[in-house]
């Protein structure tokens, strides 16, 4: 059975007109009254599809779109030119069947109404959303269980720290059992296992519902534990789209390989062999193009007095380091 | 009634806010009376002098001032913390969540507080204004009543359309702190009858600023000064005035989206 896909983009494009005020006083007094205003491409042109179910991971660096085309997607912004489609709606109609279904959780801000218990904004949201009183006490208790909230629900949200406020959020946007989930850096300054948590939760609720989510994160632990695929926007243009494990081989076609050698080197004495990634007294790591690893390995054992050599692909945030770097050159 | 269902929740939500701030039920009581005598003093000086100013009694003005602050007591109750919220959600940013969510924003944005402790206010007033009532020994009668409360509810229309069309402009301006001074400038100018002041200015708050259909109309209906076909002038220009500054809400919603361009 194919089901329709839940996002279709097409050629999506947003231009900001944004305020450019010169320094200096006269010139501020200049701009209070005629505003010189220079147009910035945020996204230029982005098509993709997501499958009901998936869960996507959206990188690139701050200021590449993400958020940008996240806000088109929820109906938050009015894109310039192009079209998407989710669930069948054009989100910047912002239909309320469309909005019933969906959640978008930003990481730097809060829904949650700062002076009053979590659970008296869960209520506000059951009223909101029309949820029916069974299916909310359903799944409440869930996410009660799975977030471990018990003890936070009833304390007012400006007590509650970072991480604990975070779980209360996403609760919050998950009580209606929205079908697409956009995550807007969701452990965004949250402790390592507070991290590990909200992971394993995203997972579990996205079984579960198969609900479509596309998430955004600083962190690649975040995107390797949770996506299959990724997207990778710089300057607003979509640079890679398609599998995880691909992403290095397609865009970075590179292996690295860790040496324990007998004795310390120079660093200069590896250039014939490929690029110091790292070098710390007899143990080094270097990279090379994928195709010449056997020819390199071979070398470095014949020529070198190597103890250990493991060959590895590089890691993913410096495969991505890697794409953001070739662009910007 | 989904709306009525709403309202209820968020108001339900408030009290629970407000109950984290109990000092401040104690503090109104003070602030409300302390207000409410000084200006009752400068009244009574004045009317020392004379036994009507434009044909307004001692005891007519009395009952302005106590729809004043019984207009005060709602604004600070119901509307004003909503429009304030919703200039600091344009700040930071927050408001993006209203959008998200399948109610209407204006709906959402200009109901979802109140600031339960003004209450104490609405109540002073009313306690104010059934004493001197009582002290111009009217007999307040059922179509009098409801002229009252038809012009009071316009007033409370036309106030939020005011202030909802100034809200808006943070769209475009993010920050316009003053809004709030030019509103409560003008609300002040209906402390005292609106005719005492030169034509000019009457024009301007009764046509430019509709103040007087928020202060001096409903206190001539409460002392029987004007009849109900009044009220319905009053109710007409309540409608229009929801009408345009709900239109113009939209255009801004549009702009901020980025829609409109």
């Amino acid at each position: 059975m194919s089901e329709s896909p839940h996002i279709v983009v097409r050629d999506l494009r947003k231009v900001y007109k944004v305020h450019e005020r010169e320094a200096g006083a006269a010139a501020s007094l200049k701009s209070l009254f005629k505003r010189k205003y220079k147009e910035v491409e945020a996204v230029k042109g982005i098509s993709f599809t997501i499958q009901p179910g998936e869960i996507v991971g959206f990188l690139g660096p701050n200021g590449a779109g993400k958020t940008t085309t996240l806000k088109m997607l929820s109906g938050l912004l009015y894109p310039t030119s192009g079209e998407a489609k989710v669930l069948g709606f054009t989100p910047w109609k912002r239909e309320p069947a469309y909005l019933r279904q969906l959640s978008y959780v930003l990481g730097n801000r809060s829904q949650l109404a700062w002076d009053i218990p979590a659970m008296d904004s869960f209520i506000v949201n059951q009223a909101i959303y029309e949820i029916p009183e069974r299916q909310f006490r359903e799944t409440l208790d869930e996410l009660v269980n799975l977030l471990d909230l018990e003890k936070l629900l009833k304390k007012p949200v400006r007590g509650l720290s970072l991480g604990e406020r975070m779980k209360c959020e996403l609760a919050a946007s998950l009580l209606h059992r929205p079908n697409v989930l956009f995550l807007d850096e969701p452990t965004l300054g949250v402790d390592v296992t507070m991290q590990t948590r909200i992971r394993q939760f995203i997972a579990e609720h996205n079984q579960r519902y198969g609900a479509t989510v596309i998430l955004t994160s600083h962190y690649m632990a975040d995107v390797t534990a949770l996506c299959k695929r990724v997207l990778v926007i710089h300057h607003g243009s979509l640079l890679y789209d398609g599998d995880l494990n691909q992403l290095s081989e397609r865009i970075a076609p590179f292996k690295q390989v860790r040496l324990d050698l007998e004795t310390p080197m120079e660093a200069s004495e590896f250039a014939k062999y490929g690029d110091v990634v790292q070098i710390e007294g007899a143990k080094v790591t270097l990279r090379f193009p994928r195709e010449q690893t056997s020819q390199v390995v071979s070398r470095l054992l014949t020529e070198l007095s190597v103890v250990d050599l493991t060959v590895e692909d590089p890691a993913i945030e410096e495969v991505i380091d890697l794409v953001f770097q070739k662009v910007q050159a | 009634m989904r709306y009525l269902a709403l309202f209820r929740v968020f108001f339900r939500t408030s009290i629970q806010t407000d109950m984290e701030y109990r000092v401040d039920f104690f503090s109104r009581i003070i602030a409300s009376l302390l207000a409410l005598l000084t200006t009752m003093a400068g009244l009574s000086i004045a009317f020392t002098y004379t036994s009507s100013i434009k044909g307004w009694s001692f005891p007519q003005v009395m009952v302005l001032l106590s729809v004043y602050y019984l207009m005060d007591g709602l604004i600070e109750m119901f509307i004003a913390p909503n429009m304030r919220n919703i200039m600091a959600q344009v700040r930071d940013g927050t408001l993006d969540f209203l959008l998200l969510k399948p109610v209407p924003v204006q709906f959402l944005a200009t109901f979802r507080t109140v600031n339960i402790w003004r209450i104490v206010n609405v109540l002073v007033a009313l306690g104010l204004s059934s004493y001197t009532i009582g002290k111009l020994s009217l007999t307040v009668g059922g179509v009098q009543a409801l002229t009252f409360i038809v012009t009071l509810a316009a007033g409370c229309g036309i106030i939020y359309s005011f202030w909802l069309i100034l809200v808006t402009l943070t769209f475009w301006f993010v920050r316009v702190d003053n809004i709030e001074q030019i509103i409560w400038q003008a609300f002040e100018a209906g402390r005292y009858p609106i005719e005492i002041y030169p034509v000019w200015l009457r024009n301007a708050l009764t046509y430019v600023v509709p103040v007087a259909f928020i202060i001096t109309v409903p206190a001539k209906a409460l002392t029987g000064q004007i009849g109900l076909s009044y009220a319905l002038v009053s109710v007409c220009v309540s409608a229009i005035a929801l009408l345009l500054s709900s239109l113009f809400w939209r255009f801004g919603l549009k702009f901020y989206t980025g829609a409109s361009a």
